[in-house]
């Protein structure tokens, strides 16, 4: 970490700040400097890196415009001037080398000029950027089909191509010594609450790190308890979740180079909502909502609990059921704790290659995969024909969760309850299970319980977590910390009626 | 130092998952280990002891494809997935130890859903048997309880074709409550409540009818076993058995078949709901009691000439008809068990004690002398709510007539 130059102005003589430049910038094959004649009398030079400029306007529109353009500058006119005879909009004068080195790195063009005591930087950025796509693990039916890119600028555009109101504030940071990562916290001013902004600008701005790679890194170091297992901030690479997330009071952190950004306070049960809920119809995204919780927990205990039952309570099971497990289980050779053990880590496996294998051979590998854990290991005689239905079933729940670092977490997380349910039975899975809650309950994100509104219990707010409530009964904001600045969202008596008269007229 | 102390954590940490695992999988068995108990049977074997029989299932015996030669060697009597093992004790927990013993694998009672008591320990008495099935914590207090003709390990042996094996098939029976069925908590109850009476299904295998169908658990005649304290004193017939549901207002279904007055056939009811009450009275030092039956039923065939969709005179006298077939059925119960057995089986006792707390406790000791005295009136009222929408009988009838 020591790219950190001194603070230095830019110099009046021009052969200085060359000499500075050419300095800093040695062994920099992709660093650019052209010297010129400014009006062709006046030495000057730009400064740009190629690859990140759009090197065709600065031939036709700048260079030239430069070489024809008046030689009388000084530190008072040069911006105006210039400002006249280039065609370009984003012009800046900045007057020290650090600056001027910023703004190179994000793909401006410079220009020193000889005799000024500032350099100018001209926005040129233009980069191979991928364009805008739907996002692969956050897809919907019913909804927008866009999701973020991994460029902040056109992100930060697609926040405020929703939200149109000035109120949408963009606070810029710049983190990372060495790679100096731009990074944006979003809100909207008067319905975030004030003290959540400046938390947030705070934990922020403590930042000291040589690189920013991805919003993981960010979250890992403003998070409230960095040895959770839980996600405390949702991530989304979604701009309509993102600006929900912002309408109800939320703030979004977007980082450069990825498109993921973080959105906090977040809930477990923010984690367990997917922004189709809101999109379909109410009765179905309630069902839905319902549907998710039951496999929620069945992610966490379904192989412990039939661990559990069938090393201690076989009493539980239906007389029927018992025996055909029985008659299944007659040949294998391994305890049921072992059995589900071999079973969910060679799934943890299969899924982990199958995001790491390539395209190619990955539908190969998916299908001895599914051999290999259903037909093949029934049939050797190593794991029992119900077994491999809870780990499937298990499977399938595990993926129903829209948030997958929280899905990560449960699936973690049901490997120490399985050996614990192993060990004790349904006392054990109990104790597990009321370990993880009580975390759960002392678990908070940017001061919010993490169980908000059940508990603490929030009586009106309940109504989004147990149900989704048609939009014109969602009237207030949920309340996260302090007193919420705009607690209501719309007016009242907004449901839909037909209009009251004859009918016959 | 940070070192030091991350390595004290870990070595705490080891601790604590040690001391977590010391406790080693306490009661932990594997269904690999465990020798199902699908029903049991009680033997009187001689006076000081008794034989108990279980039915144990075999895990491998009936699955489909595996085990051929198996089921090649237990072909002449059909495929069992379970096998009949007993032993002899002085009590049931003796007997259990001693066949413990002898097996393999770990007994296990929690699916045990039949218990069969062989007639000669029923008339030995059975509190002992009971004690110990409430008190063991595996035994289901859900089982249902039989008492079998002979001994009651030829009703464990018996070959079901429908059903998986025989328990099971007195299970389903015993279930659907169309003749009586005892739990074993229900059972408890009876022995315990102030007379000591007790009903309990009967069982008695017939000899197979043909040598085609080994069905032998289809072939068997019910009734119902009543008890004074807890010792059988006689058994009462299907028939009565019905009188005797009536009385305890336990009837879920039921197909009355009457020939009501003047018409020349039978017509079939099914009752759909029906409700007993019992109503006691006791005046001037006389014990009577008042039974209310109340039936809703459906026509359900009708072979007389009735109209019963036209006619609402028809339709009553076939709910005379049903009225009367109801009273003689309980009568019949009356007769056999009150005047017969003097044995209080519809507790006639708990209803006088609630509706006359004080008198009761006076001649609560004498109530095995009051009981078979109490005059019984029975008052039944049916309704026939679906007479039916079509008529083919009564109208090729009537074409008759006219030719």
């Amino acid at each position: 970490m020591n790219t950190d130059a001194s603070p230095q102005a830019v110099s009046p003589e021009l052969a200085v700040n060359y000499k500075l430049l050419t300095g800093i910038y040695s062994k920099c094959e992709d660093v650019i400097f052209r010297e010129m004649k400014l009006g062709g009398a006046r030495d000057a030079f730009v400064l740009f890196i190629d690859g990140l400029v759009n090197v065709e306007v600065l031939d036709q529109h700048i260079i030239r415009a430069l070489r024809e353009s008046e030689t009388a500058l000084d530190d008072g006119n040069a911006l105006g001037v210039l400002g006249g005879a280039l065609s370009v909009s984003n012009v800046l004068a900045v007057d020290s080398i650090e600056d001027a080195i910023l703004h190179v790195s994000t793909g401006c063009v410079l220009l020193f000029v000889d005799g000024l005591t500032q350099c100018f930087a001209m926005g040129l950025a233009k980069w191979e950027k991928r364009s805008i796509e739907e996002p692969s693990a956050e897809s919907v039916v019913r909804g927008p089909r866009e999701g973020f890119t991994e460029t902040i600028s056109i992100n930060r555009a697609m926040l405020r191509r929703k939200i149109k109101t000035p109120a949408l504030k963009m606070l810029p940071f710049r983190l990372g010594r060495q790679t100096r990562t731009e990074v944006n916290l979003v809100y909207l001013e008067g319905v975030a609450s004030d003290a959540l902004v400046a938390e947030a600008q705070e934990r922020i701005a403590g930042i000291d790190i040589d690189g920013i790679l991805e919003s993981g890194y960010v979250e890992g170091l403003i998070e409230d308890s960095p040895f959770s297992p839980f996600p405390q901030m949702q991530v989304s690479e979604r701009p309509d979740v993102v600006s929900s997330g912002l309408l109800e009071g939320r703030i979004a952190i977007l980082v450069d180079g990825t498109p993921f950004v973080l959105i906090a306070p977040a809930t477990l049960y923010s984690m367990l909502q997917s922004p189709e809920d809101y999109y379909q119809r109410f009765y179905i995204g309630t069902l839905i909502r319902w549907l998710r919780y039951l496999f929620f927990i069945m992610t966490l205990i379904l192989p412990s609990l039939y661990v559990s039952i069938l090393t201690f309570h076989q009493e539980m099971v239906p007389t029927s059921l018992l025996l055909s497990i029985a008659k299944s289980r007659e040949d294998i050779p391994f305890p049921a704790l072992v059995e589900a053990l071999l079973m969910e880590i060679s799934f943890e496996a299969l899924r982990e290659a199958g995001v790491r294998l390539p395209k190619q051979v990955g539908a190969a590998v998916s299908i001895v995969g599914a051999l290999v854990i259903g037909q093949a290991a029934t049939s050797a005689g190593l794991v029992s024909a119900p077994m491999v239905m809870v780990v499937a079933i298990t499977g399938i729940a595990s993926f129903m969760i829209p948030q997958y670092s929280s899905g990560i977490a449960i699936r973690m997380l049901r490997f120490p309850i399985m050996i614990l349910s192993g060990v004790l039975g349904l006392l054990g899975l109990m104790l597990g299970i009321i370990v993880i809650v009580i975390h759960l309950c002392s678990l908070r994100s940017f001061g919010v319980p993490y169980l908000q509104p059940i508990a603490p219990m929030r009586g009106s707010e309940m109504k989004d977590v147990l149900s989704r409530p048609p939009i014109w009964m969602q009237r207030k904001r949920p309340s996260l910390t302090g007193k919420s600045p705009n607690p209501n969202r719309q007016a009242t008596n907004l449901k839909p009626e037909p209009p009251k008269g004859n009918e016959s007229s | 130092m940070s070192m030091r102390m991350i390595g004290r954590l870990a070595l705490l940490a080891a601790a604590v998952a040690g001391a977590a695992l010391l406790s080693g999988c306490w009661d932990r068995t594997e269904i690999n280990d465990l020798g199902l108990i699908t029903g049991a049977a009680i033997d009187r074997h001689d006076d000081k002891s008794i034989e108990l029989a279980v039915q144990i299932f075999i895990p491998r015996a009936s699955s489909g494809g595996g085990g051929s030669m198996e089921m090649g060697q237990k072909s002449s009597t059909g495929s069992s997935s379970t096998f009949v093992h007993s032993a002899v004790g002085e009590n049931i927990a003796d007997a259990l130890s001693h066949l413990q013993e002898r097996l393999p694998r770990k007994l296990f009672w929690g699916h045990a859903e039949v218990i069969i008591f062989g007639e000669s320990e029923a008339r030995h008495g059975i509190r002992d048997d009971v004690d110990y099935l409430m008190r063991a914590p595996q035994p289901r207090e859900r089982a249902y309880i039989y008492v079998s003709a002979g001994k009651a390990r030829r009703v464990l042996e018996m070959q079901a074709v429908l059903e998986r094996d025989s328990s099971e098939a007195l299970r389903e029976i015993a279930k659907s409550k169309l003749s009586m069925s005892v739990t074993m908590t229900e059972l408890a109850k009876m022995l315990s409540d102030e007379t000591g009476a007790a009903a309990l299904p009967w069982i008695k295998q017939n000899q197979p009818r043909t040598k085609s169908n080994p069905d032998t658990t289809a072939n068997y005649k019910n009734g119902t076993a009543i008890f004074k304290q807890d010792r059988m004193i006689g058994v009462v017939d299907e028939e009565t058995t019905r009188g005797l549901l009536w009385l305890r207002n336990e009837v879920k279904s039921a197909v009355l078949t009457v020939t009501p007055a003047g018409a020349d056939g039978t017509v079939s009811a099914k009752v759909l709901r029906s409700t007993t009450k019992l109503k006691p009275h006791i005046e001037h030092g006389k014990w009577s009691m008042t039974v209310r039956l109340h039936a809703e039923t459906d026509a359900l065939q009708n072979a007389s000439s009735a109209n019963l969709m036209t006619s609402q005179a028809a339709v009553r006298s076939v709910e005379k008809a049903i009225d009367k077939n109801m009273t003689d059925r309980v009568n019949l119960a009356l007769r056999a068990v009150q005047k017969g057995l003097k044995a209080d089986a519809f507790d006639f006792a708990g209803e006088f004690h609630r509706a006359y707390p004080k008198t009761w406790h006076r001649y609560a000791s004498q109530w095995d002398d009051i009981f078979p005295e109490v005059e019984v009136k029975v008052i039944s009222n049916s309704r026939l709510l679906r007479p039916g929408l079509s008529n083919v009988q009564t109208s090729e009838k009537e074409r008759e007539g006219r030719q």
